[in-house]
Parts: C-alpha cells; structure tokens; sequence
C-alpha cells in the first residue's frame, strides 16, 4: 500500500474504512517514514483513542501464516487478497500470488452452468424460485444461446420482459372521472326516474284504454247496471220529489201573490 | 340516489292524491259503509258508462239525459239516531265549497239541498241531506240540470207523485 497516496486520499476524504485503518495502523507503528511524520500526532491520537495496533505491511508475513494455519478473519483475507492483486508483491510472496489471483477471478464468477438452467425452471415452476434466480432464467432467455430444449419457455419468459418495460403514457385525470363518474350515477337516476314516470303512465293509459274497449258486459255486469239503473231512478225520483215539494211552497206562495194583484 | 327518493316520494305523494281526493262528504260516506244501522248505495263512474249503456231507448229523455250525465251517486239512509245524524253530516259540509240551494221544513222533516260549482243551472255536484222520521244523505255527482229533475219526478212512477200531481192540478 502506498501510504503516501492513501494520504492524499484520506484528505480528499476519499479513502474506505478499510483503508483509514490500516492508515492508522501506519500510524501507530514505531517505522514512519520522514515525510509522514507532520501527520503521526494526528493519526496516533486516533490511534490512543482506537487504541489501535501497530499493523504495518511486514505484517503479511503473519497474515500468511495465519491464512494457511486457518485463522485468518475475512477482512484480513482481503487485505491478502488486495496485496496479492497489487503490483507490490514482494519476491517472497510472488509463490502464493497465482493462488491468491485465482480466488480473485473465481469470486467474480458466476456459475452459469446449461444444467442449472434445468434446475431453474423446475424451481421456477414449482414457485420456488428466487428473484435472482428468475433474472437469472430471464436473462438466459433474452440472450440468443437458448437451447432448444427451452424454446418453448422463451415467449414467456420474453413476455415478461417486454412487460416489465410497458409504461401507461395517457395521463389519467382522477378527478375529471369522478365528475364522469357524478355525471352518470344522476343520468342513471334520471333514466330510471323517467322509466318509471313513462311506464307507469302507460300503464294508467292502457287500464284507461281497456275501459273503453271492453265495453262488452258479461251478464252479471249487466245485471248490477240494470240494479244501478233502477236505483239512480228511484234515488233521483226522491230528489224530484223534495226538490218539488220545495220549489211547490215557492209556487203557493206565488200562486198566493197572484190573488193578491187579481185582488187588487 | 337521495334527489331519486326525493323524487320517487314525491311522484308516490302525486298519484296517492289523485287517486284518494277524499272530501269531507265522502269520508263520511266511508265511515259508515260498514255501518248495519245504515243502508248504503254506491254506484262507480265506471257503472254509469254501463248504466248509460243498457238505459233502454223507450226512456223519458229527460231521465236519460240526466242519467247520462251522472259520474257518481252515494246514498246513506238510516232509521236510527236521525236527528243526531242530521247534524253530522250538516257540520261535515264545508260552507266554502258547497252553497245552500234551497232548505225546506215540512211536518217535522228537514230537505236541504247544497250544490257544488254552480254555473247557470248545471252543477257539478248536488247534495241532499233529509233529516225526519229517517235520515237520509244523497251525491249525486256530474253535470246536473236542475230544470231537468225538477221534472223527474213526473216521468218516474214513485210514491208521493199523485200528491204532486194533485197540486199541479191544483195549479191549473
């Protein structure tokens, strides 16, 4: 590591965690070079404060030894990892380098094996499929190496890309549709009103019709108008009756006025 | 939905009262419907459409006529209570609606004779109340000419017409 640079990027405030301990660790350690020296108070205070280990470079040595015996945390296997990709690999080292290279390569790897995709879609269908294991599947099927044996599951699997990219362009207005909304429950309400104005209308139209047409009496119809007939007749002879024998005084009276003016 | 029920209750309201225009008369018509003591007569508007039909040909005219204008007619008739009855049915009449025609008081027995919508000598409705011996409530309802039944009582073969022709006689 080169502290120097890791300097520069810790005050552009740019430097990991990582790498601001193992500044520290400089820091902390007896072996500072010259130039470093203005910022040792400055890195040993947070070192006293840490209480921080001296943890320089040589210490990869160690680290190794711990590595291979197994004791190593995974922060130190990176920090192994980080020196072996380096290009400040000492002589010493360099045996362990393609090791160290190769679990580099291989963590990047993705095991992307034709069988597993067997073992996708089975998990897939079966629901129990993570969803990086269906970008997965869904990534196989939009490539162009589909083997023919899946051809057949490439529509759908296309089908939820394709889906997945669809977006509603029309802008929907909420509040003009509830005043559509508004506007169709009262015409609904007015159709219904009118329905049943028109309807009933009709119906008082047609009784009405029916009385007209169906003037043909059955008998017993005709008998109860014969009694309704002869029941007027007598109800109104009764009528005449008072009624004359009232207008009747009237006329005695006139008839006695006469005499009076023959009297006279 | 509540300007629909608005509406609906109204519309229910509208055909309720055209159809039950129930008058004081006719309320009181209705109460004693049921009534034993009472002799009740009604004859429907839809009757008289027959009545005027089967009204043979060789009828008074004037009869006719007068029959072919009737809509309606209501009669009560009771024995009992009378006098109590009488005065009912008198304070049942709505003074503004039906104008007295004429009252007579003969041996004991009241005739009064009340006319609704009066125009020359037609009128829509005639009422008689004769109160006596018996109590006696009449409607007769539709286009009435009084000069018409005034000659009823000539053509039509009842009880008491010797007397009245007696006094035409008399007259001539």
């Amino acid at each position: 590591m080169n502290i120097s640079k890791l300097l520069e990027r810790y005050f552009e405030g740019e430097t990991s965690l990582e790498e601001e301990r193992s500044l520290k660790a400089y820091f902390a350690c007896d072996e500072v070079a010259e130039e470093h020296q203005i910022y040792k108070d400055l890195f040993s205070f947070y070192a006293e404060e840490a209480q921080i280990e001296c943890h320089s470079e040589d210490s990869i040595d160690l680290l190794l030894e711990k590595y291979f015996d197994g004791e190593t945390e995974l922060s130190e296997e990176q920090r192994l990892r980080d020196y072996f990709s380096s290009n400040e690999v000492k002589e010493a080292h360099e045996i362990y380098e393609d090791l160290f290279v190769f679990f580099a390569d291989e963590a990047e790897i993705v095991y992307q094996g034709e069988d597993s995709i067997d073992l996708l879609l089975e998990k897939y269908f079966a629901g129990e499929s993570s969803i990086a294991e269906e970008q997965r599947l869904k990534a196989y099927f939009n490539s162009e190496e589909v083997l023919e044996d899946h051809r057949q599951y490439s529509d759908l699997f296309g089908y939820f890309s394709t889906a997945q990219t669809e977006v509603l362009e029309k802008n929907i207005d909420l509040s003009r549709g509830r005043t559509l909304h508004i506007v169709r429950r009262t015409m609904v309400g007015i159709a219904a009103t009118l329905t049943i104005l028109l309807g009933s209308l009709y119906v008082m139209n047609l009784n009405q019709q029916g009385d007209l047409d169906n003037m043909e009496m059955t008998a017993m119809e005709e008998q109860e108008a014969e009694e309704a007939l002869e029941t007027t007749m007598e109800a109104l002879a009764y009528l005449g009756v008072h009624f004359n024998k009232g207008t009747e005084s009237l006329e005695q009276i006139k008839k006695l006025k006469k005499t009076e003016i023959f009297k006279n | 939905m509540k300007k629909l029920s608005i509406i609906l209750t109204m519309m229910v309201f509208a055909v309720a009262s055209s159809f039950g225009q129930a008058d004081a008369i006719e309320k009181y018509f209705n109460k004693y419907m049921d009534d034993e003591n009472f002799t009740v007569v009604y004859v429907s508007p839809k009757m008289f459409e027959y009545v005027a039909k089967i009204a043979p040909e060789d009828m008074d005219k004037d009869t006719r006529d007068v029959i072919k204008d009737l809509k309606g007619l209501r009669i009560l008739t009771t024995e009992y209570n009378t006098a109590a009855f009488y005065k009912e049915a008198k304070s049942l009449i709505n003074r503004d609606e039906y104008e007295v025609l004429m009252t007579v008081r003969d041996e004991g027995t009241n005739v009064e004779f009340l006319v609704k919508d009066q125009g020359g000598d037609i009128i829509n409705e005639l009422l008689l109340l004769v109160g006596g011996d018996e109590f006696v409530m009449m409607s007769f309802v539709g286009k009435i000419d009084l000069n018409k039944i005034s000659k009823l009582a000539n053509s039509i073969d009842i009880d008491g017409m010797e007397h009245l022709d007696k006094i035409k006689e008399d007259k001539n």
